[in-house]
């Protein structure tokens, strides 16, 4: 058989409010029916230093987060003032970052690498936008999401929920599978999933 | 009080995609993952996973011969033997072998009365007489006659503990020394898990 290139990996990441929902069966459910078959999976309670890993966290990250946060406001200083204490960008960024590490941390996780044709644009489909309110309907964030980021600030989560993680492409994929899994990755797939007898 | 129960999506429902049809049943009842992981077992976690005295030799054997019996079918012709011990070692090499087959999804369960409601969910081992609404009376139709004809155990998607002291030996066998971990699934606030009812 020949190498197939569109036959690649993506991570999978349910985080704490996905699991502490109970909706970690329905998102498998709604990968595995797609044809894309698990190649590793593992419930971790993740560090605060493995949760810290998952984002650049350099100074112009910081600031870029920043920039988002205040846009975000459309730029209104006083009611950022107001919720955060401060409109200094690069600070804005340092306290949403805290505040992602601490969302991640706040519980187990369930994180799993799929395999299958183009997995990595299937599943972002899937899962659906980040913004519940123009998420797809019949995705994930659609059908399950109600957090914004307005609620979280004033409930002084800063970040908004978002049930999931999953990667962009190809190779933020191989990035996040080697910081979530490290020398625990074993891979798994060789196997065949129903759907893709007498496909390939 | 609570309970935990080791579930095992085996080979086949890992195959045929049905994962999150048997995680979301078991946690809309309200039961909580506490661990779970993506396994290929090894020969040795497969002969410790199934018993080995010779009371639970017997058991199954006997089980079998009973089924030949009332089957109108030869032991012997089929099986070579018509010892129970010998046809219970032979069943066990099969269920070994079924579940050492391919990658299968282990996880731990705990909650309230968490063993028997995972045996409730999985249904009978018989997916031909598991009722609908069980995971084994919804996904399969396996028969003993067929499995027998096929000289294999019946494939049946999943394995639940049956008593509380297995699960924990087979939580051990599966877990090691991972860590099972402790919070609270949302649904445990209004379900007595956490208690009374309260505002």
């Amino acid at each position: 058989m020949k190498k197939i290139d569109s036959i690649e990996q993506t991570f999978l990441m349910i985080k704490p409010d996905g699991v502490k929902r109970g909706l970690v069966g329905d998102i498998f459910k709604r990968v595995e029916r797609m044809g894309l078959k698990v190649v590793a999976t593992r419930m971790i309670w993740a560090t605060r230093e493995q949760a810290k890993g998952n984002y650049p966290g350099t100074d112009q990250w910081l600031y870029k987060m920043g920039e988002k946060t205040f846009t975000n406001y459309k730029g209104d200083e006083k009611a950022l003032l107001e919720d955060l204490g401060t409109t200094d960008l690069l600070e804005i960024g340092k306290i949403v970052y805290k505040s992602l590490v601490d969302y991640l941390t706040e519980g187990p996780v369930i994180i799993s690498v799929w395999e299958g044709n183009n997995a990595v644009d299937i599943i972002a489909k899937l899962m659906g936008e980040t913004n519940p309110l123009t998420a797809d309907i019949g995705s994930v964030r659609g059908d399950y999401g109600f957090d914004t980021p307005k609620m979280a600030v004033k409930s002084g989560r800063i970040v908004f929920k978002t049930l999931v993680h999953r990667s962009d492409s190809k190779e933020e994929a191989e990035r996040e599978i080697k910081h979530w899994f490290g020398d625990k990755f074993k891979y798994l797939g060789d196997y065949k999933r129903v759907d893709y007898i007498g496909m390939i | 009080m609570s309970e935990k129960t080791l579930i095992i999506v085996k080979h086949d429902g890992v195959a045929r995609g049905l994962i999150g049809e048997v995680v979301a049943r078991f946690e809309r009842v309200g039961l909580k993952i506490v661990a779970m992981e993506l396994i290929q077992s090894t020969q040795d976690m497969g002969d410790s996973h199934y018993p080995v005295t010779e009371k639970w030799f017997t058991k199954v054997g006997e089980r079998t011969l009973k089924e030949y019996t009332e089957r109108g079918l030869d032991s012997n012709l089929l099986l070579g033997t018509s010892d129970a011990i010998e046809i219970g070692k032979l069943i066990k090499k099969w269920l070994v072998e079924y579940l050492n087959f391919g990658p299968v999804m282990a996880m731990v369960f705990e909650g309230p009365n968490a063993v028997m409601v995972g045996r409730k969910l999985a249904g009978d081992t018989i997916p031909a007489i598991a009722v609908p609404g069980t995971i084994r009376g919804d996904f399969g139709t396996d028969s003993v006659e067929f499995a027998n004809e096929q000289k294999r155990p019946l494939y049946n998607i999943m394995h639940a503990s049956g008593e509380v002291a297995e699960a924990k030996e087979e939580i051990a066998l599966w877990f090691g020394n991972q860590e099972l971990f402790d919070y609270d699934v949302l649904s445990a606030h209004f379900s007595g898990v956490k208690g009374r009812l309260a505002k």
